[in-house]
């Protein structure tokens, strides 16, 4: 897919900014705060339906202004056009598909795939747990709407056993919670599983990105509880009931995918802990472009690209080798406050409006 | 003086309603205190006629101006059926279907800890006391899926295990409403053409 055209009002710094873009791509250079990021979170916006970088709604409102709005044009894999309306007001935030109101976001995301990378990617390797699971959440979601229920689902039922536990409850609903959790962490699991199958797999098929080694980053799921997937449902009901005090204490539940991890390897071992940053770094892209891969693989649409800022840190072979891993055909966007990246992508225009002063 | 003490009562009272903001509730304040006295009063004397007419049925716990309800004594509805639904406005929904025409139980909340609902929330003795009159084949349980939704399936399952009853359920997948938090998509009607035992 290719976005064609993107309209802001009172979004971030963009006051009132129009613009036409190349369906290959654009190149975005100019000096920090020219508003270089707050474009590549536009687009990013239209793909989930909220801020990637974690801004709140009405953070995003330009200065005193009413409220923001988003207008984005795309045209489809299939030739045909899509337009996504994003208002956000006093009222809420209202998502509108070809001037019919969204309904779901499973919707959006079933349409609409961006994946936008960034230099914190590399948290990706070596943060915390959380990070992980927001990345990988957000990927199985891109490629399995559906998993946005199911995940939506899971959390609640969490928040609920959690609610319980401050309470001075009955064994019964103890139980009921007990194996509500247990029934939709087994949901969860089974897409995140499967994801990281599909995902070991199209890494094993990427051209190696990283030289001194013999293979690709592997990924492996770390529940936090070590093989609580492969127990029976009855062996993880005991289990919870021998956590009962100390879910108590902790007055949360202590199990479950809320609190799994992944982990990547490099050979064999944790690259969290082994691996040099250069290798962290290029890991955390190609995790990026595997999922675009997958995306591609699996729903037939290809996904937009948005790099931002990621090249600056690379020398110009792994500069050339990120590039090489992108698909034909994607629609890239590249931010950067240095010309020289468009040395790199010379097939991609230069956005206007972004020069200094801008 | 533009606000006063009642006018700030009125908003807060208005902004209690369901769905309500208080941007919304500061509009329709402005506006019930700019129109004519006896328009505005007009709704205040709705208000009261209807909240002094209505009562819970004694039998099915459904809003009804008699009491028990036509629903409930009704002998066109067939006694073999029973639902259980967690609100009022779902016997609305389904009965806009026109599709059931069995009886009906209304639990008024589901289990649900965040809130505080625990099972002495749920109507339950209620509706033990209906199934003992009533002896119905099937029992409904036309609860949303949602985590509440299915704990409460999940106790009531449990609770009914032993009653010869044919305990069925809706079709599972997304909430009603849909995975966006502002609206309606998939709908208590829908699902309730596709059931299946609990
Ligand atoms: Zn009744």
């Amino acid at each position: 897919m290719i976005i064609s055209c993107l309209r802001l009002l009172n979004y971030r710094n963009h006051q009132s900014n129009s613009f036409e873009l190349n369906p290959l791509g654009n190149l975005i250079i100019g000096p920090n705060g020219s508003g270089k990021t707050n474009l590549l979170e536009a687009i990013a916006y239209c793909g989930i339906g909220k801020s990637l970088r974690l801004h709140k709604d009405d953070q995003i409102t330009h200065y005193d202004a009413e409220g923001w709005r988003i207008g984005a044009v795309f045209s489809l894999d299939s030739g045909s056009t899509m337009e996504l309306e994003i208002t956000y007001s006093a009222s809420g935030k209202l998502l509108k598909l070809d001037g019919t109101p969204l309904k779901m976001l499973s919707t959006l995301f079933e349409y609409i795939k961006i994946i936008y990378l960034a230099p914190e990617d590399l948290s990706l390797i070596s943060g915390s747990p959380r990070k992980r699971r927001q990345f990988f959440d957000l990927a199985i979601s891109q490629l399995f709407p559906a998993y946005i229920g199911v995940l939506r689902g899971f959390l609640q039922v969490v928040a609920q056993r959690n609610a319980l536990l401050k309470t001075q409850y009955d064994p019964q609903q103890k139980r009921i919670w007990d194996s509500g959790l247990i029934k939709a962490n087994k949901e969860v699991l089974s897409y995140r599983l499967h994801y990281l199958e599909l995902l070991n797999q199209q890494f094993e098929q990427m051209p190696n990105i990283i030289h001194s080694v013999e293979q690709n980053p592997c990924f492996s799921y770390q529940a936090q509880l070590k093989d609580f997937q492969d127990l029976s449902e009855a062996e993880q009901l005991a289990h919870l009931q021998k956590l009962e005090q100390r879910e108590q204490l902790w007055q949360r539940s202590l199990v479950g995918a809320h609190l799994d991890d992944y982990e990547v390897s490099l050979d064999g071992k944790s690259m969290k802990d082994y691996a040099s940053q250069g290798q962290k770094r290029m890991a955390a892209i190609a995790l990026k472009l595997a999922h675009a891969s997958l995306l591609q693989n699996h729903t037939s649409i290809k996904p937009i690209l948005l790099f931002d800022d990621i090249f600056a840190e690379l020398d110009a072979e792994h500069s050339r080798m990120v590039k090489s891993l992108v698909n034909n055909g994607l629609q890239v966007f590249v931010a950067s406050p240095k010309p020289d990246v468009a040395e790199i992508w010379p097939e991609l225009t230069q956005l206007a409006g972004f020069g200094r002063g801008a | 003086m533009l606000k006063s003490p009642r006018f700030d009562e009125l908003v807060a009272k208005l902004s209690s309603l369901p769905g309500i903001g208080k941007k919304t509730a500061q509009r329709l304040a402005w506006h019930l205190l700019s129109i004519p006295k006896e328009k505005a009063l007009e709704l205040s004397t709705a208000i009261q006629n209807a909240v002094e007419s209505y009562t819970t049925c004694s039998i099915c716990c459904m809003l009804t101006e008699t009491n028990p309800c036509t629903l409930c004594t009704s002998p066109e509805r067939d006694d073999s059926q029973l639902c259980v639904v967690e609100s009022h406005s779902d016997v609305f929904t389904l009965e806009s279907m026109n599709e059931y025409r069995g009886r009906y139980y209304v639990l008024g909340h589901l289990l649900s800890p965040l809130d505080g609902y625990g099972p002495d929330a749920l109507g339950i003795p209620g509706l033990l006391k209906r199934i003992e009159e009533l002896k119905p084949e099937e029992l409904i349980l036309a609860l949303k899926p949602s985590a509440e939704g299915e704990a409460t399936i999940h106790y009531l399952t449990e609770l009914l295990q032993d009653q010869p009853l044919k305990i069925t359920r809706l079709s599972v997948g997304l909430p009603f409403g849909g995975d966006l938090e502002y609206s309606g998509a998939l709908t208590l009607a829908n699902a309730f053409k596709r059931r299946f035992p609990a």
